[in-house]
């Protein structure tokens, strides 16, 4: 609706858009904050006592080099910081993080609301990958146990890419067809670990089931690196392209009289989010929810520009994630419990209240 | 046949749009709504045909209150020609034109609406595009079969919202002067938001200039357009001569500011203009 | 008037074009009985097969014990075809409408939930025990409670439409969505704790079978199967409507909101019904429609039936495949997801107009 007022003059106008995008980078640095605090208070938390303020006083030591002497009472203290508690809630920060991302992109890339990282498939090609390493001991790693169940995941999950790519490339190709192919190919690999699944017997089944599953455990600190650099990279290579998947919202039409490529665009941004979503996957199993609900919620706040909306979400992802496995595993409840399944308790009803408060229109 | 405007207001949720709209339509005819961007004109026409409900105020077709009307029968009595840019799907043009008919048929598809459809496909000309497909049309062939889908519900109000921004000159005259003419033939009551005021005045029984939200004079053409009403409405300057009987507006150039003038709706519920055809023709 | 002709000969030309098309599958389908119960354990001809079903139909008793073995076996296979037939028709047209009703290609008869509430209804029964129904028969249990627990996603939608009046037809699916993740949870949660062969049996649950179909309710299953179509037909036209935005809709006399959520009630109903005896089949009910809609374009009074029959026919092939390729050990969701997924792949990279 046009405003019946308008800007006095053209500085107002400048004016009033800076402090537009001042209160969005407002949110954003408070986001950052917020996992800042989250992060600290999430390591504390483990046998041992540690408080808030030693562990960041520990971290900071430790990245610029400071050696305890061994086996002393601060040595332990950085040793279990640093090696048993702080891969757990970084891995928690970077998976939610990278999520969140990719599902930003895929619901740009496929103008559909209902999408998320897995909307490519890649997921279902990880597991496919998981199982045949589990049923038959078949790796593409050099290595056996875990790291090769790893590999396996990760090559496997770019297998669906490739299709993907095929379908995107052509720029004809509606977003929807994208979507469509997506899910064709989550519907043949999952049949195909179906029929891995058949020659399993039971135990074998239920450990497959657990790897999928979606934890943090798994992450131990030598991983950690590859794990933050990927995610990283990837998220880097994503937010230098925000503006153009700003402009897929307009449609492929208007996009390419933007100067768009779309079809190499569409093709560029799958590859990444391939990559991102099979590195994260490789290394904590399939998370859902964050992907498809981070993005929307934040949109509520900072709306779908991807520039501002990308940092957000992912540090709403991240924080997220780290907090609900932190709930997850806290001393007071009887046991582990998986963080997809906090997720979604604590997630399901949050956003469905969002949906009851938000804006006519909006969602 | 009446459609009688009350005391219309209409805003969201922290913007007012329409404020105490009176005005009487009597009777077929071709009634045309000018006015700049903005002012309300689709507003108006989404309130008229239910789509928006009117905060205060309401819409009577011959003495019934619109909001009283079920869907379905208002579907028979009313037609909607949405602004071109509206959805656009796979299917075929003769299936899009035919939704038309849908407050009507019965299971069938039967002959007559078939026949009606070519009919109103040959007369906006447009029956070589029969069996395409609606969404690989261009701008102004999908504005035409929207326009068909329209006329084919056959309803005693039809309202258009600029139904001939895509058309060229030729078809922009054509569709307004079949306009003018189903209302004579068909006795209904069109109204249709334009902006080529020429064209408008040239065809329209009466002419409703809508500004800042009400209407700012309603009446014959000659009555309406005048170099005063487009200066304060429109802030263009511009002169006024007849052309063949009818008011024809020669563009000028723009003022350098609008003027704001403390202006009051000269209608309200006491006294109000009742709009009805021309005698002649 | 030679133009109207003309034009009126083009428009039967092209709805012929429709029904032969569903001719086509009608055929195809009925092709697909006969090669189903042919096939299995004891594999019999086609030609065999179809003169045993004839004759048994037409009442003549074979004479000597070969062919009364084989009649047996052929006319024993019958319910499970009708069976599939049923549900292939339920899970086909109900994706049909719900993709028409959603205007996304990425619904499918389950998007309201269904699939996470039946998995609850069932973890419930395999791994805690506990029912909806006071049955002493463990298969009812897991029926009734799959049925029930399917419902509750796709109440909790209905309910926020009402609720929330100006909820969008996307945000009506993020509801749902929102459901699926928490019933899932609840499920994981379950599952986690659940011994390894009440694990094999969820999974092998989820993946989907006819087996449960026999003499005893396989005409239950057909019964449901054209009440889903007579009801679906009913809302074609409305279907139709539904793809222009509300307004115009609106405009033509249809209330967007209320036949949106008829259509989820309904497709709810009657695909909690069909997942209460097979599982959650996958596929069918998403590519089926989608197929059709290449052939025949998007209008709903001929893509429901053709989605009935196509989704038939690919649960009765996807059958007959699992039957032959394995001894009957691959559940038909596998086969389904395997040879369809290609299939379907390969149809989206050679389409030539976008239908959607």
């Amino acid at each position: 609706m046009p405003d019946m007022v308008e800007p006095s003059s053209s500085e107002d106008f400048v004016d009033k858009y800076y402090s537009y995008i001042f209160l969005k980078i407002v949110i954003i640095v408070g986001l950052v904050i917020t996992v800042f605090l989250v992060a600290g208070y999430a390591i504390t938390i483990g046998a041992g006592d540690v408080t808030m303020m030693e562990t960041y006083n520990y971290i900071f030591h430790h990245i610029i080099g400071t050696q305890y002497e061994y086996r002393s009472p601060d040595w332990f203290k950085d040793f279990a910081i640093w090696n048993i508690r702080a891969p757990r809630v970084f891995a928690a920060i970077i998976a939610g993080f990278g999520l969140a991302v990719c599902g930003c992109v895929m619901q740009s890339i496929t103008k559909n609301p209902l999408a998320d990282p897995y909307t490519t498939g890649i997921s279902s090609g990880a597991v496919f990958g998981v199982s045949i390493g589990m049923v038959f001991g078949f790796s593409l790693g050099t290595d056996f146990g875990n790291l090769g169940l790893m590999f396996n995941a990760f090559l496997f999950g770019l297998i669906p890419a490739i299709f993907i790519i095929i379908v995107a490339s052509n720029s004809g190709r509606s977003a929807a067809t994208i979507v469509l192919a997506g899910i064709a190919i989550t519907y043949i690999f999952s049949s195909l670990s179906t029929i891995t699944m058949m020659f399993a017997d039971e135990s074998t089944i239920k450990k497959a089931y657990l790897w999928q599953l979606g934890t943090m455990e798994r992450v131990t600190v030598d991983m950690l690196p590859i794990m933050f650099f990927g995610v990283l990279a990837c998220s880097i290579a994503v937010y230098v392209f925000s503006r153009q998947l700003n402009l897929l919202y307009l449609g492929t039409g208007s996009a390419s009289t933007l100067g768009l490529d779309v079809s190499t665009f569409r093709s560029i941004m799958v590859i990444i989010v391939a990559l991102l979503t099979s590195t994260i996957i490789s290394f904590t199993g399939v998370i859902g929810f964050v992907g498809l609900v981070a993005p929307h919620i934040m949109r509520q706040f900072i709306s779908s520009d991807n520039r501002f909306l990308i940092p957000a979400a992912g540090l709403l992802g991240g924080a997220f994630i780290l907090i609900c496995d932190t709930i997850g595993r806290s001393p007071t409840l009887g046991w582990d419990i998986p963080v997809g399944v906090v997720m979604s308790f604590i997630g399901a009803p949050l956003f469905l209240w969002i949906i009851i408060r938000s804006k006519k229109g909006a969602i | 046949m009446e459609l009688k405007i009350s005391g219309v207001s209409f805003g969201y949720s922290d913007t007012s749009v329409l404020h105490d709209l009176w005005v009487d339509l009597d009777g077929p005819q071709l009634v045309s709504i000018l006015g700049p961007n903005g002012v309300g004109k689709s507003t108006l026409i989404g309130c008229i045909c239910k789509i928006l409900s009117p905060k205060v105020g309401a819409v009577l077709l011959d003495g019934k209150a619109v909001s009283e009307i079920q869907l379905k029968e208002l579907a028979k009595e009313m037609g909607y020609v949405p602004v071109a840019s509206s959805d656009s799907f796979p299917m075929t043009v003769v299936d899009a034109v035919l939704m038309g008919r849908h407050p009507f048929s019965k299971w069938r598809t039967d002959e007559n609406d078939l026949r009606l459809v070519y009919d109103t496909l040959c007369r906006l000309e447009i029956e070589s595009l029969a069996m395409r497909q609606f969404n690989e049309l261009s701008a102004g062939q999908h504005q035409k079969v929207v326009l068909a889908r329209g006329l084919v519900q056959e309803p005693r109000v039809l309202l258009l919202d600029e139904p001939t921004s895509n058309l060229d000159i030729r078809h922009q005259i054509e569709v307004t002067h079949l306009l003018r003419e189903l209302s004579r033939e068909k006795n209904m009551l069109v109204i249709m938001i334009s902006h080529d005021i020429n064209i408008a005045a040239s065809y329209s029984d009466n002419i409703l200039m809508m500004y800042k939200g009400g209407i700012f004079a309603a009446g014959r053409p000659w009555d309406v357009i005048t170099e005063e009403n487009i200066r304060t409405v429109y802030g263009v300057n511009c002169q006024v001569v007849d052309f063949k009987g009818k008011p024809h507006v020669i563009l000028d150039d723009t003022m350098k500011e609008l003027p704001d003038i403390d202006w009051k709706p000269p209608y309200n519920s006491e006294s109000h203009p009742t709009l009805n055809a021309e005698s002649q023709e | 008037m030679e133009g109207f002709d003309g034009f009126v000969h083009e428009r039967k030309r092209y709805i012929f074009r429709k029904w032969l098309f569903i001719t086509i599958c009608a055929v195809v389908t009925i092709v697909a009985i006969i090669l189903e119960i042919g096939s299995g354990k004891y594999d019999i001809t086609f030609s065999e097969s179809l003169d045993l079903f004839i004759k048994h139909l037409q009442g003549i008793t074979p004479q000597d014990a070969a062919t009364k073995l084989a009649d047996s076996v052929v006319w024993g296979r019958v319910p499970r075809a009708i069976g599939a037939i049923g549900i292939g028709a339920i899970l086909g047209m109900c994706g049909c409408a719900m993709q028409s009703s959603m205007k996304n290609p990425l619904a499918d008869p389950y998007l309201t939930g269904i699939a996470s509430g039946a998995s609850l209804g069932v973890a419930l029964v395999v791994i805690m025990g506990i029912s909806v129904a006071a049955a002493d028969s463990y298969d009812l249990a897991i029926m009734a409670n799959a049925f029930v627990f399917a419902l509750i996603p796709a109440s909790v939608m209905v309910f926020f439409t009402l609720v929330k009046r100006n909820i969008s037809t996307s945000g009506v699916m993020l509801v749902g969505i929102a459901v699926m993740f928490f019933f899932t949870a609840i499920t994981t949660m379950l599952k986690y704790v659940a011994s390894d062969s009440a694990l094999a049996d969820i999974y092998y649950w989820n993946v989907g079978t006819i087996n449960n179909i026999n003499w005893s309710n396989y005409l239950f299953i057909l019964g449901f199967g054209l009440a889903c179509l007579l009801v679906l037909q009913y809302f074609s036209r409305q279907l139709n409507i539904l793809t222009l935005n509300d307004e115009n809709a609106q405009t033509l006399g249809v209330d967007p909101r209320k036949v949106r959520t008829y259509l989820l009630i309904v497709v709810s109903l009657f695909t909690a019904i069909a997942v209460s005896y097979t599982g959650t089949i996958g596929f069918v009910g998403l590519v089926g429609p989608h197929v059709c809609r290449m052939f025949l374009g998007s209008d709903n009074k001929y893509l429901i039936p053709a989605s009935a029959m196509s989704g038939a026919m690919i649960l009765l092939a996807a059958d007959c495949l699992a039957k032959n390729l394995t001894m009957g050990g691959l559940p038909v969701g596998v086969i389904t997801s395997l040879v369809g997924g290609p299939l379907f792949l390969f149809l989206l990279i050679k389409q030539k107009r976008n239908i959607w």
